[in-house]
């Protein structure tokens, strides 16, 4: 899971993204993964694995990044249909 | 009296006799077949044989007739072996004509005699009074009809002989024909029939028509449970092939004719105690609620007076997704329930909050939905009750329609935690409202297709989890729609991912996934062109929904065949698929908004302007409240095709608004699939430099594929007007060419005609339109589809 590209974070009172004149806030709860993708973590099944240490299962997590791909989806980059059906 | 002759009747007898071929007269008690038989052979001085208790009373030797005619009366008593030999010998004779009365139909103990000796039948139809035999009937009585009341009398007598011997009697005294008449007929008629034939009939026959007589159909298992009688099928094949009283529908289903189903009702008011019908009716609703039909197992508790058992049936509803759950058919049992009982039980309240979402009260939804809250937060209330009333607003929380999917993830991993804790335990959840469509099924995803396939990844298992069998093949199929519709995915993706969905659904899930996949590869081949494939897809999902008796999807079903036929441009089930659809404005449940948005196409179809904009701009109220994105770009799509196609400009501003909002999302099939009915309007939008500078690259995609779809199916929503104006070669080429907005020197030129040569062909235009004007003509045209605008 990645930033579009030209997507801009500023920290000033939290995460603010920007992009192509669009921001959003990003809340507290979303800041951990916020943080993980701006350290470069991309990879769907690793960012799951750090949600479940959080949430404690499988499904708890999945609906967290969901929820989070919901509210931040017009600043994430479109994933490739493969890596949903292993191809 | 004369004997008033029936054209039918005399003509088949006179051509029997012609050939000496056996008759057959096959009617009910009371048509008039003795006196037929009676009046036609009079002269011939027949010899009438009459059957009783399975008998023929007398069986002379033939030898010794006299007579060459034999009348047989009561055939239908007939059943013992050496009577029914008897009277085959006597078919097989020579020089003797035998005419046969029965109330049942051709026995099958004369199958072989019918098919070699080719019997002649007169049946109750032929037997039936028109307005003139009603007329004469009342004159040969001495009783004057009233012009006025020869058709109604006609009517309701049903052409019934012994209904209008009680219509004279009533009327004798120069009483007009009325309502109050027509009853007090059908009880005189009930009389006669008490008092003639009610004693020919055994008791496990009084019996069996008594238990059955209050229900509008019923099969052999339905009869024997009302009955308590395993032998009831014996009882309803004798009934069904010697008495006339039952008819047979598909599926094993029979039912009693109107007019004796009338008579038992009488007569079960007068043999059975208060305590016998309800026990009936109690009954009856056990079967219906065993057989899972809610509506009618309420109908018959009611009427049984059995209210404690309405309501648990209602709180066992409540239990069931609200697709199959059967809220709005059982709304009037809650509406019939004191609020506060309603408020006691937390289930009956969560079924209150979700009734009114479902018809279209959204702020009484969460009125109700307070009403839980304060119960769950009221400490007085026990344990158990408020663990119910938690489970209840969790379930509300996601299933809600018109709270939308906003959040929804978020609720839902709250709502899981309680799970997790064993502090709830949900009930069945569905994602479909079946309807052929998971990204606009039971709620609007559209949003999540702009990030489908991030979502899929992390939300496939959290979705199979907490929706059960309903999750089998969601994400696949999900994923599979949101390519569809935004075009971003083969159609061979498509329709292997479809397949793989409905393999998922088919085997372990549910039959409403079958149908979402079902949906999408019809959108897909219509896509294509392909309209056989999509109709195989269609049909063959019909089959296995039969096969399952999946009824709650029949009306969706339904529509969608209604919808692939628009694309072959077929006309002959729209009308009537326009008829059965409820009206919106006087009933409308949310789970009724398919079939509306289908009914707008048709209404389109049929030119029926007017309404189809009417209807749509109901839908538009719904759609806003409950933020149905996809139903909104659909929506203003019609609006601008039907706007359009009343030559009113506003349709542009309609397109635009659906065009804005289908380029948000990558929409590109909710417009294409219009195809042959929104390209004109989207020919007309290419040429404005501002619509084309905001959507560009989008609105081409769509206008290629529309023009391709437009050549697939070139009828799509086209009026073909029953009422044709004949035009001459040219004149339609003038009218074709005023309509698209041509100057004068502009046609003259294409067609190589004169100024004075067009002014005649505009004067017999206007003069088989019957207009007077320019303007005039190009709407009338428009109006009756002679052409379409572009």
């Amino acid at each position: 899971m990645k930033w579009k590209s030209d997507v801009r974070i500023s920290r000033e009172n939290g995460i603010l993204l920007e992009l192509n004149g669009m921001t959003k806030k990003v809340e507290t709860d979303d800041e951990f993964i916020a943080k993980l993708m701006e350290s470069g973590v991309s990879d769907e099944d690793l960012v799951k694995k750090v949600s479940l240490e959080l949430d404690g299962d499988e499904i708890s997590a999945g609906l967290r990044l969901g929820q989070f791909v919901e509210d931040y989806g017009d600043f994430i980059a479109e994933l490739q249909r493969s890596r949903v059906f292993g191809e | 009296m004369k004997y008033i002759k029936l054209p039918k009747v005399y003509e088949k007898l006179k051509k029997a006799e012609e050939f000496y071929a056996p008759v057959i007269m096959t009617a009910a008690n009371g048509w008039g077949k003795s006196a037929a038989a009676e009046n036609f052979y009079r002269r011939k001085n027949p010899l009438t044989l009459y059957c009783k208790d399975g008998n023929i009373t007398e069986m002379p030797d033939p030898e010794s007739f006299r007579a060459s005619t034999v009348i047989i009366e009561d055939m239908q008593w007939l059943s013992e072996p050496e009577s029914i030999r008897y009277l085959r010998k006597l078919l097989r004779t020579r020089g003797i004509q035998v005419v046969m009365l029965t109330r049942g139909g051709v026995p099958k103990y004369l199958a072989g005699e019918d098919m070699d000796l080719g019997f002649v039948r007169v049946q109750e139809s032929d037997f039936t009074f028109g307005p003139k035999e009603v007329d004469e009937y009342f004159q040969e009585r001495g009783v004057e009809l009233d012009p006025q009341d020869i058709a109604p009398v006609t009517e309701a007598s049903g052409g019934y002989v012994c209904a209008l011997h009680c219509y004279v009697e009533r009327m004798r005294d120069g009483e007009r024909y009325s309502e109050d008449i027509r009853a007090a007929v059908w009880q005189d008629i009930y009389r006669l029939w008490d008092s003639f034939v009610f004693e020919q009939w055994s008791d496990e026959f009084v019996h069996f028509a008594l238990s059955i007589c209050q229900y509008d159909s019923f099969n052999v298992e339905m009869a024997e449970y009302l009955t308590g009688d395993r032998n009831t099928g014996r009882v309803i094949e004798y009934c069904y092939e010697k008495m006339n009283q039952i008819k047979y529908h598909s599926g094993g289903y029979y039912s009693l004719r109107p007019e004796v189903k009338g008579f038992y009702i009488w007569k079960q008011d007068q043999l059975w105690s208060k305590e016998e019908v309800e026990e009936n009716f109690r009954r009856a609703a056990n079967f219906y609620e065993i057989k899972g039909d809610i509506a009618l197992a309420l109908k018959y508790y009611k009427k049984a007076g059995a209210t404690q058992r309405v309501k648990e049936l209602l709180i066992m509803n409540v239990n069931t997704h609200p697709g199959v759950g059967h809220y709005v058919e059982t709304k009037d049992y809650y509406f019939a329930i004191p609020e506060e009982e309603l408020k006691e039980l937390p289930v009956l309240t969560a079924g209150m909050s979700m009734l009114y979402d479902l018809i279209l009260m959204p702020e009484k939804s969460e009125e109700w939905y307070k009403y839980l809250v304060e119960y769950y937060k009221d400490t007085n209330n026990s344990k158990e009750r408020r663990r119910e009333a938690r489970t209840r607003l969790a379930y509300l929380d996601i299933a809600l329609p018109h709270r939308g999917t906003k959040g929804i993830l978020r609720i839902m991993k709250d709502v899981f935690a309680l799970v997790r804790k064993g502090d709830i335990v949900l009930p069945e959840f569905g994602a479909t409202g079946n309807i052929p469509s998971i990204m606009n099924g039971g709620l609007d995803f559209s949003e999540w297709s702009k990030n489908d396939t991030q979502i899929a990844k992390f939300m496939g298992k959290p979705l199979e989890v907490i929706l059960g069998k309903f999750g089998n093949g969601l994400v696949t199929l999900s994923l599979a729609e949101s390519g569809f519709e935004k075009a971003t995915m083969s159609a061979y993706e498509v329709l292997t991912r479809c397949n793989d969905g409905y393999e998922a659904a088919a085997h372990g899930g549910k039959i409403e996934m079958c149908f979402v996949s079902t949906g999408i590869q019809v959108r897909q081949h219509l896509v294509e062109g392909q309209l056989p494939s999509a109709k195989r897809v269609y049909e063959t999902f019909c089959e296995k929904a039969s096969k399952e008796e999946a009824r709650h999807l029949e009306p969706n079903i339904k529509a969608m065949g209604t919808w692939i036929a628009l694309y072959g441009g077929f006309g002959s089930d729209i009308k009537d698929y326009i008829e059965k659809t409820p009206e919106a404005r006087v009933s409308f449940s949310i789970s009724d908004r398919y079939r509306q948005m289908i009914k707008i196409r048709c209404l389109i179809s049929e030119n029926r302007l007017e309404e189809a904009f009417d209807l749509a701009c109901f839908m538009d109220g719904y759609i806003k409240t409950y933020e149905r994105t996809f139903y909104k770009m659909e929506n203003d799509i019609l609006k601008a095709v039907i706007l359009f196609r009343m030559g009113d400009d506003h349709w542009k501003e309609h397109l635009i608004a659906g065009i804005g909002l289908s380029c948000e999302y990558h929409f590109v099939r909710t417009i294409s699939l219009e195809g042959a009915a929104v390209l004109p309007l989207l020919k007309q939008v290419m040429n404005d430099e501002k619509v084309t500078s905001a959507y560009g690259e989008f609105l081409n995609t769509v206008y290629k594929e529309c023009q391709e779809i437009a050549l697939c199916f070139p009828d799509y929503l086209k009026f073909i007007p029953k009422e044709v104006v004949q035009f001459t070669k040219r004149e339609a080429q003038v009218l074709a060419m005023l309509c698209d907005g041509r100057s004068t020197d502009e046609i003259c030129e294409e067609l190589d005609i004169t100024y004075d040569g067009l002014k005649k062909h505009n004067r017999n235009i206007y003069k088989k339109l019957g207009v007077k004007s320019r303007a005039e003509a190009e709407r009338k045209a428009v109006q009756l589809g002679l052409v379409h605008r572009g």
